[in-house]
């Protein structure tokens, strides 16, 4: 059984690859229990993938190796520390597991702050840009008549999306509105750039398994289908 | 007909997509393709990294993803193997060390690469722990990884002999269909100014055009798309250029899904208007 197995490995894992695609886009059709069967099998593999995970590429290596091979004992303190959080079960001792919770936010917090000025200062620099054509200097780069126009168009684009966020104050004043309202329009135009994205992202996908169907599962009987 | 139209049923509209992609996928005709700047931009900055400095390959995608990341990591490594730039493959998804390792192994002989003298997987690592793994890599990456995947100290990797910290680091990769790029441009690639290539899903795409031009990101591929370019620029037609067509061929039914949905509802609002001042 096992030689069989071996021998034919790869037309095996071909067809529990054609099955599994298959009973998923079932869906597509109706409701039904193959759909169902592959939802839960995908669902108990990723589980079961994540709890052999767990052990075998984080707790192991980074908590129980250090403790029982190279003799960290001192590892071992962070059991009771993680343990702390399913106190939260308990009525009575549950203000424990807040001691660990506090710890992971404050840790959560200060490196929120590093991640902000990390991933915006940047691009708040980077609003400043040379409204008029000139020559590279020691210190900036060449910007051309189109690149100036363009710089232009993105002070514009930026000002509107940005008074439509004013909401501390009412937007009374005509100008204010208007440039809210272009604001708003321009945003929508991001939306419907942000849908059309998702949609090929959603058939790249979508073509990668009809790909497999085709070519790898079909074309390996059907002459037809074969990849050229 | 406009009303047949309008109540069209959905699984017809799928139908008709699966017959146009798989059409175009059996009829496989290569398209032209004209690179896009952040397709080049990407390419550029491959092409300019040092050949003795390391170079970060973070993978943080699973098989759910794989028809779009996988292009693109493939894509990159060709062009990665091809220059012989040293690499570390790190992972904040479970599956992708995995996946990638595979197709490393694949193309290894092909560009003559060896496991540990050009190249380490440093495995998988929580996704819970991104912050604290990468602010340590930045000032020790050997010591705050220990090992790479098959448990090997980090110090008897020969590829890490001259690795110590961020200085080191020529250029950073990240193939991501998650938010995980932020933690890299916020923590790693903004402590050095290391060049950084993007390669995201497409719908991750529109979110990352401000890092291009704040120069975060040096460039960037987006989804398949991004892929297809990349294996124009790098001369090594793939997944994506083989599934070029079909992407096409899928946006132009659903565009014209989109036209004939719009004719009956705007055909629909006017009778019954006809219909109002008609009286009935």
């Amino acid at each position: 059984m096992s030689g069989f197995l071996i021998a034919n490995k790869e037309p095996i894992i071909i067809w529990i690859g054609a099955a599994c695609t298959l009973g998923i886009y079932s869906i597509l059709y109706r409701e039904n229990k193959i759909y169902r069967f592959f939802e839960h099998l995908f669902i108990g593999l990723a589980a079961g993938w994540a709890v052999a995970l767990a052990w075998g590429s984080v707790l192991k290596p980074l908590w129980f190796d250090r403790i029982f091979t190279e003799g960290r004992w001192w590892w071992f303190f962070l059991l009771p520390v993680g343990l702390l959080l399913y106190l939260v079960y308990s009525k009575r001792l549950n203000w424990m597991s807040r001691i660990t919770i506090g710890l992971l936010l404050g840790i959560d917090a200060g490196q929120q702050f590093q991640q902000f000025s990390g991933q915006y200062y940047n691009q708040i620099s980077s609003t400043f840009k040379p409204l008029v054509p000139q020559a590279a200097t020691a210190h900036t780069k060449a910007v051309s008549l189109s690149g100036a126009i363009n710089n232009w168009l993105f002070l514009l684009i930026l000002i509107c999306v940005m008074s439509y966020f004013f909401f501390s104050f009412e937007q009374k004043h005509k100008l204010v509105q208007r440039t809210a309202l272009t604001g708003r329009w321009l945003l929508m135009i991001a939306f419907g750039a942000i849908f059309g994205s998702t949609i090929m992202a959603r058939m790249a996908l979508f073509i990668s398994r009809l790909d497999f169907l085709i070519h790898d599962w079909l074309g390996r009987y059907i002459h037809f289908f074969a990849r050229h | 007909m406009i009303r047949l139209l309008s109540a069209l049923d959905r699984r017809i509209i799928y139908l008709v997509l699966l017959f146009a992609t798989g059409a175009a996928l059996v009829w496989t005709p290569v398209l032209p393709v004209i690179p896009s700047n952040q397709a080049v931009d990407a390419y550029n900055a491959v092409e300019k990294a040092p050949v003795d400095k390391f170079v970060l390959f973070g993978n943080d995608w699973s098989a759910s993803t794989a028809g779009e990341n996988e292009p693109q990591a493939v894509a990159m490594l060709h062009h990665m193997m091809r220059r012989h730039l040293k690499f570390g493959l790190i992972g904040f998804d479970p599956q992708s060390p995995d996946l990638v390792a595979a197709e490393i192994d694949k193309l290894a002989k092909q560009y003559g690469y060896e496991y540990g003298r050009d190249w380490v997987n440093f495995g998988y690592h929580p996704p819970e722990a991104i912050n604290a793994t990468l602010k340590a890599m930045v000032r020790d990456i050997p010591g705050s990884l220990g090992k790479d995947a098959n448990g090997t100290p980090t110090s008897q990797i020969p590829v890490l002999k001259n690795v110590k910290d961020m200085s080191d680091v020529g250029l950073i990769v990240e193939v991501t269909p998650s938010a995980t790029y932020e933690r890299w441009v916020a923590f790693v690639q903004g402590v050095k100014n290391t060049p950084m290539v993007f390669c995201p899903t497409a719908v991750m795409a529109p979110e990352a055009y401000q890092y291009l031009d704040s120069g975060q990101m040096a460039g960037m591929l987006t989804g398949k798309k991004g892929a297809l370019e990349y294996e124009g620029l790098v001369k090594k037609p793939g997944a994506a250029t083989r599934q070029a067509l079909a992407l096409s061929v899928s946006h132009m039914v659903i565009v014209l899904l989109i036209v004939i949905g719009n004719i009956g509802y705007l055909a629909e609002r006017r009778q019954k208007r006809l219909e109002r001042e008609a009286g009935l």
